[in-house]
């Protein structure tokens, strides 16, 4: 009888352990952080990037914590694309972390789904935007609703190592340059590296980035993508576009091959100063620098359009949104004011997330003639002040991640001369139909 | 197995019961509860954790699902879309291959050394301590790095290579070529087969290698006629084993292509597309329709080895 009484008071026992088990599990690193002791509040925050972002982070949330005494901050990051596939499986169980960074891309697939708050009602409380530029807040609005905020801008820029260009002795393209101007400087270059050691190339083909299309897109006065979330241009915009570098391709290719792009990964042949030129948002200039070692890399505009125009937009580096499941929907609206707002914050992240949104962070930057961060705000203000910035940013439409991903994946295809232009384009369009449609 | 039927046959009510029989029945049923109360545990988590799942994936794959609302039945569109999707294809396609290839490699690697390791040496624990080792390291994501990291240009296999009048490159950056680099990876983790081939070898009688060999029978008849044989039980586990594994490789070609199943979707392996899929583009019917696929294909070539097993596969006693 004792035995068969120490056996069920076991089995109960393994069996709440379990279950206490399974609890421990399901919370994970859900939205749901409650009310500690005193009434404190905890958030959870999370973000994509790399411990170079998570420094600059750290620093941000203690000084935020040490002025809001109350909240407790926790954070959690990954890089870009396992930061996605974690929020997507947390917005499938409605429990997505309080505070979350937000790209454009994703914006629509979130808000349009209902995941995230609306943040109108802490406008002018909370969270005040009054100081940002119009067009940025707007670019954090989904039918009127506001669901991210912009940490800072961001645009395309060509960028260009000048002491390589120096010693192959070919010029940088003028600021005037168009897109078969920049054919010539790329094939230039190859030519003139071409004995080097290691053997120095112009640039990558250009043809495979999903946004510099967008920027041709725009140049030629096509708008990427209609109000109601579809393509906006047909298969033979894509296929002139894929032909501009075909002068650079054949006879002879004269891009860096994409051979050792694989093998560079996570650098490039920019960053090994295999070649000269690449195009990226100018806010990577930090990172460029960093992993080339290279101190005085410099940026151009984007080549222009048919009628000599550039058309360049402005897009919001990254975003801050608040979880429509958060307990703390409040707490949460006021640390992004004070990531986007905070003077001291300014100063922590510099460029890093983009040149800031807030006047009061820009001024807080600390802009040592010829650094890193003067060189991307001063890229900026010449490029609005010069005129090359005046479209929007293109609206994001639901599923703008996986169509720009299969872009990137037949874009590699086509370099190793796996597909024709044609099969790209048919692909293409083919893989848009499912995840737009 | 006469004892065993004895002890099935022995709750049956033949003989009079020595107890009233409710008492007895009602212990039993405590047993019977007892029992399942100490299996709960497993119970709970195979039923919520592998059985309900899997019911819920099989309705998701008539389904367009995108996580984010709700799944909306599309009938077999799912299964049809596989058949015209080039990416999938290929992954099939470079899957087969890998199995295919890597698997009976792998297995004869395994055999070649447990037969090596199996004659009585000095060190004889430490050698076979050396060739098992890659199998407990092998699976880590370190050695995926270090992996990649030996096959880019200059590496150590294109400097070796070079050295002996070779031009092998880096195969990291060559879609033709990054297959193999990771079939060497899984052949290099023999070590798992290899110790069961070792405790096969183990069981064969001596007698029959010094009956072989007072008849003349030199070490290729011997290996042909005795050892495989012999063995064939033990290879027919590995086989299905090593089989189903390789069906499901992830974790390797998911680091050496730096998590993009690249170049050129060459390390784009089956399971790796179908995590593509799902949490990438959040086509979670779509990739569910796939694993099923998937399970219905290795289900299907696991019957087709039991099938023929009867033809090569020799048990002890059996008449041949």
């Amino acid at each position: 009888m004792s035995i068969r009484k120490a056996a069920i008071r076991g089995i109960a026992l393994a069996a709440v352990g379990s279950l206490a088990l399974t609890a421990c599990g399901s919370n994970g690193n859900g939205g749901d952080g409650g009310s500690g002791e005193g009434g404190q509040v905890t958030l959870n925050f999370q973000w994509w990037g790399n411990d170079d972002r998570a420094d600059r982070y750290r620093q941000a949330i203690d000084l935020f914590e040490e002025r809001n005494p109350d909240i407790k901050v926790n954070t959690g990051f990954a890089a870009f694309p396992d930061y996605w596939t974690a929020r997507s499986t947390e917005a499938a169980g409605r429990s997505l972390p309080d505070v979350m960074q937000m790209d454009t891309s994703y914006l629509r697939q979130y808000a349009d789904t209902g995941q995230l708050a609306d943040l109108n009602e802490y406008l002018g409380e909370a969270l005040d935007l009054s100081e940002f530029d119009e067009a940025l807040v707007d670019a954090g609005r989904v039918d009127d609703g506001l669901y991210a905020v912009a940490t800072g801008t961001n645009t395309l820029a060509l960028f260009y190592n000048p002491g390589l260009l120096d010693e192959l002795g070919v010029e940088p393209p003028a600021e005037d340059y168009d897109w078969d101007e920049y054919n010539r400087v790329l094939a230039a270059i190859s030519e003139a590296g071409a004995d080097a050691d290691p053997q120095v190339y112009g640039a990558t083909d250009y043809t495979g980035t999903f946004w510099l299309f967008i920027q041709w897109l725009l140049q030629q006065g096509v708008e990427p993508f209609t109000e109601d979330g579809d393509l906006n241009f047909t298969e033979a915009h894509m296929t002139e576009w894929l032909e501009l570098a075909s002068e650079v391709r054949e006879p002879e290719n004269l891009t860096y091959p994409i051979q050792r792009t694989v093998q560079l990964e996570p650098l490039a042949g920019f960053t090994v100063e295999e070649a000269a030129m690449e195009f990226h948002w100018d806010n990577f200039l930090a990172g460029y620098v960093g992993d080339s070692g290279v101190e005085d890399l410099q940026l151009l505009p984007v080549p222009s359009g048919p009628d000599g125009e550039k058309r360049q937009f402005f897009k919001p580096t990254m975003q801050l949104s608040v979880s429509a499941n958060s307990d703390h929907p409040e707490e949460a609206a006021k640390l992004i004011d004070f990531l986007v707002n905070d003077p001291e914050v300014g100063a922590i992240f510099g460029t890093n997330m983009g040149v800031p949104s807030s006047p009061a962070q820009r001024d807080a930057l600390d802009l040592e003639e010829g650094g890193i961060d003067a060189r991307v705000v001063e890229y900026e203000e010449a490029a609005s002040e010069a005129g090359y910035v005046t479209e929007a940013a293109p609206l994001p439409v639901e599923g703008f991640g996986p169509i720009e991903e299969e872009y990137r994946n037949l874009g590699q295809e086509f370099a190793y001369g796996n597909l024709t232009v044609e099969q790209f384009v048919d692909r293409w369009f083919a893989e848009a139909e499912i995840h737009l449609g | 197995m006469t004892l065993a039927r004895e002890a099935s046959k022995a709750p049956e009510v033949g003989k009079p019961p020595r107890r009233p029989r409710s008492a007895r029945s009602s212990r039993r049923a405590a047993e019977t509860r007892a029992g399942y109360a100490f299996l709960s545990p497993w119970l709970l988590g195979f039923f919520a954790l592998t059985a309900g799942p899997m019911l819920a994936s099989l309705y998701l794959a008539f389904t367009n699902y995108s996580l984010f609302r709700a799944p909306e039945w599309v009938g077999l569109d799912n299964f049809v879309r596989l058949f015209n999707d080039d990416r999938y294809l290929n992954s099939v396609k470079i899957t087969l291959q890998y199995a295919l290839v890597g698997t009976p490699i792998k297995l004869a690697a395994a055999l070649a050394v447990a037969m090596l390791l199996h004659s009585r040496r000095r060190g004889q624990g430490a050698y076979r301590s050396f060739f098992y080792a890659p199998s407990l390291i092998g699976a880590s994501v370190s050695i995926a790095i270090v992996w990649r990291a030996m096959f880019i240009d200059n590496g150590v296999v294109d400097r070796v290579g070079q050295g002996v009048g070779l031009s092998p490159g880096g195969w990291v950056g060559d879609p033709s070529m990054t297959v193999y680099m990771l079939i060497l990876l899984a052949v290099w983790q023999f070590g798992a087969p290899m110790v069961i081939f070792l405790a096969g070898l183990k069981q064969i009688p001596s007698e029959l290698y010094e009956a072989a060999e007072v008849d003349g029978a030199g070490p290729v008849r011997k290996f042909l006629r005795i050892t495989l044989p012999m063995l064939s039980p033990v290879i027919f586990f590995n086989l299905v084993l090593e089989t189903i594994n390789s069906f499901q490789v992830f974790g390797s070609a998911f680091i050496v292509s730096n998590g993009t199943g690249g170049p050129a979707d060459s390390t784009m392996f089956y399971t790796l597309y179908l995590y593509f899929r799902g949490f990438r583009d959040f086509q979670m019917g779509y990739a569910s329709a796939m694993a099923w696929v998937l399970v219905l294909f290795v289900g299907l070539i696991t019957l087709v080895f039991f099938k023929t097993s009867k033809h090569w596969v020799h048990y002890g006693g059996e008449a041949k």
